[in-house]
Order: structure tokens, then sequence, then C-alpha cells
């Protein structure tokens, strides 16, 4: 007994005599069915992928090639890191906060009490262009984050545009605006924490200077403070 | 195949060559997938976007979750900010709607199975993965296949037939652990 081609019956190449004998051969054949059962998942993965990737026009489009993989430059791994990684850039950059790096150095940030980030350093990674820059956390006592951007190498914004700071959560989307950055790529704001814990990052956009108060579509820069905050250790996971 | 899920995990771990591996075996289909929703000229800006993203969070990555969903799910997110950021949206509507709410989650989560199976696809031997790529992608018969490739019929339907057993087998070992 011929066995039949059991991939042309699920790929729908057989003659309707054809596809009613392998129906008749597979009733008394266990080998058969045995090995259509594997056929049929393989068939049914690759019959989905397919039918999902097609175009309206019918044919499945042939992936797109990929740019290069864009560079990354985060060194935060985990909140808890970050209190370490701030403190430790605290002692580096050494901006007369001695004191409050230390006393966080000596604590134990693996104990209950909510880790006091005295001074945080967030990266902001290019979004658009290649420009990058970095974010200051400065706990100023009482609840309160000075925040200072410093990208000193973004190209000048270019007559009738200006670089515009936000805080930004990335879940909603929802958007806190800050203020312009100066000529020189700096500027700092002074922030209730309560307001800094509702958002997680800091963007850097590009506005036309067109009286429109909303975020414009160019992001330049882009940071996760997430874990970076003051009160933080509580509240992100 | 190395497991999505293993991908994950060594990439929560900072481990830059997994973020390269993710980025060749998952960015194509990823880019297909934001080509379609919000169109050729942001795609590739939005799926820089997602891979940052993925960096970025890289510790919230739940190895019980496919990898392939999560990355969908970030991708899905970040095309629909960019949606939202668009001061005079030009989207055709039925994509937005693809894109937007309930059906956007169902039709991401659709694009994460089919980068699974073209990942899974892509780990064949070349023989079973070009036989299964004219048949399927090219929607050619067997007989088709054997006169394009210039080898016997018997020669394809062998290949048809342990390719295609092949293929359900790594997406088996893949979810192996794995809930959806």
């Amino acid at each position: 007994m011929n066995h039949p081609d059991l991939f042309a019956l699920l790929r729908g190449e057989l003659t309707n005599l054809e596809a009613t004998a392998a129906g008749a051969h597979l009733a008394d054949c266990a080998e058969c069915r045995a090995e259509l059962a594997e056929l049929a998942v393989g068939n049914a993965l690759l019959s989905r992928a397919v039918r999902t990737t097609r175009g309206p026009g019918g044919t499945a489009d042939p992936l797109p090639v990929v740019p290069p993989l864009p560079r990354m430059t985060v060194r935060r791994t985990h909140p808890r890191a970050v209190a370490l990684l701030a403190a430790a850039a605290a002692v580096v950059v050494g901006v007369g906060l001695g004191a409050a790096a230390t006393s966080l150095l000596g604590g134990s940030p693996d104990e209950g009490a909510p880790a006091r980030t005295a001074y945080a350093s967030v990266p902001l990674d290019a979004v658009e262009g290649q420009a990058t820059g970095v974010v200051r956390m400065v706990e100023e006592g009482g609840r309160r984050t000075e925040m200072t951007v410093d990208a000193p190498d973004l190209p000048g914004a270019g007559r009738g545009h200006f670089y515009y700071a936000w805080l930004l959560d990335p879940e909603t989307n929802k958007m806190l605006p800050l203020g312009q950055i100066g000529p020189s790529g700096t500027a700092s704001f002074d922030l209730d924490d309560a307001l800094l814990d509702s958002y997680s990052a800091i963007d850097v956009s590009l506005e036309d200077d067109d009286g429109d108060p909303g975020h414009s579509v160019t992001s330049v820069l882009r940071g996760s403070y997430a874990g970076a905050s003051a009160s933080a250790s509580a509240s992100t996971s | 195949m190395e497991s999505g899920a293993l991908l994950g995990v060594r990439l929560a771990g900072r481990d830059e060559s997994a973020l390269e591996a993710a980025y060749e075996t998952y960015a194509p289909s990823l880019l297909a997938y934001l080509r379609r929703y919000v169109g050729p000229d942001e795609a590739e800006d939005v799926l820089q976007r997602t891979f940052l993203d993925a960096w970025r969070h890289a510790e919230r990555y739940d190895p019980n979750q496919r990898f392939a969903s999560w990355l969908f799910t970030i991708a899905h997110r970040r095309a629909v900010d960019s949606l939202r950021g668009r001061r005079h949206p030009v989207v055709d509507v039925e994509a937005a709607r693809a894109l937007v709410g309930e059906d956007g989650r169902e039709t991401a989560e659709r694009y994460a199975d089919a980068a699974e199976v073209r990942a899974a696809l892509d780990q064949l031997p070349e023989h079973e993965r070009q036989v299964l790529d004219l048949a399927y992608y090219q929607d050619l018969t067997q007989r088709e296949i054997a006169a394009r490739l210039d080898v016997p019929l018997g020669t394809v339907k062998a290949r048809a037939a342990r390719g295609t057993k092949r293929l359900a087998t790594l997406l088996d070992t893949d979810d192996e652990g794995g809930s959806r």
C-alpha cells in the first residue's frame, strides 16, 4: 500500500480524487495518522504566520532589511544599583555633596529604610541625531529635587526652533513640560518629588517656535530615571 | 535554537550579545509590523525606540512571558506613542484601528507569533528552510519548488515533511517552562 503525500494533502496540492483517497487511507493507517498529526502542527504555525505577514495585496512581503542596531549606553541594572551607582557618581563628580554621598555609601540600601538617593546621574540617550547628555538629580531636602539637564553636544536648534525638556511617563505617554534648554545645552529645574515620582523619564524635544504648547514630533534625547528619584526604591517595581 | 526566554534572561543580565541576537532575530519582523502600522517613514525610528526600551527595562522581562510577545508589546506601545505624537495624523483608519485598543494588542500578539515562527524557520537546516519558505511564503507547490530548485520531486517532499515536523518541535521546546 502506497502512503499518500500528507504534506501535499495539507497544502491543498492534491486533486479531489487523491485527497479523498488519502482520507480513506488514513482511516486504516495508524502510521500515516501519526505522521499527519506531526505535520499538521508545523503546517498550522506556518500558515498562520504567512497570513499575518501577508499584505493586503495577498503576497507575503519579504522581511525588510533593518538598519544597524543603535549603540546602547545604559549602565543601569536595577533600581537599587542605581542608588549605589549614583552615589559613586557623586563621589567622582564631587560637587560639594560629599556629606550626603558618604552617608549614602555608609548606610545599607538593603535595609527597610527608604534609600535616600541624594544624587543621581541619568544618561540621556539619542533618540534622533547623535547628541547625548546627562541629567543630574540633586536632593534638595523637603521632598524637592533639582534636575539639571546637561547636553553640551546638542547641535544648534536653528532659527525658529528651540530645545525643550519634559517629564514623561512612557506607560501612558503623559508629559509634563519643564522648560526650555538654553543655547549652551543646560537647564535646571526645581521639582517636587511627588511630581517626579509620577513620571519616570526625561525627554528633550526639538520644538518649532510656533506658539503650540504641545510636544512636537521630534524627541532628540531621552533617559529613564525610574528608580533613581529620592523615594523611588519603594515605588518602582 | 536559543529559546526566546533565555535570550530575555540574558538581556536582563545586561548581556550585549543577547541584545544583538534579539535584534538579529526579531528586528526584521518588528520592522515589518511597524512599517505597516506607523508607515515606512517612522518605522525605523520606532524600532530603535523599541530596542532602547527593551534594553533599558530588560530587568522587567518576566521569563514566564514569551520573549517575542514582550518585544512586540513594547513595539506596540511605541507605535501608539508615535501615532499620538503626530500633529497631523496621516494614518489610514484601518491601520489605526488595528493598532490602538484591544485590536492593537491582538495584532501585536499575532505578529509576535509570526515572528517566532520566522525565527524557528531560520534555525532549520538551509535545505529545509528554503523549501518551506518557497511553499508557504512564496505559495509554490512541491512540484513548482522542484522545478525552481532543479532537484527531484522526492527530495522536495522529504525536505518539506522533515522541515515542517522539525519546525513544530523547535517552537515546542522554545516554550518549555513558559506560559503565554
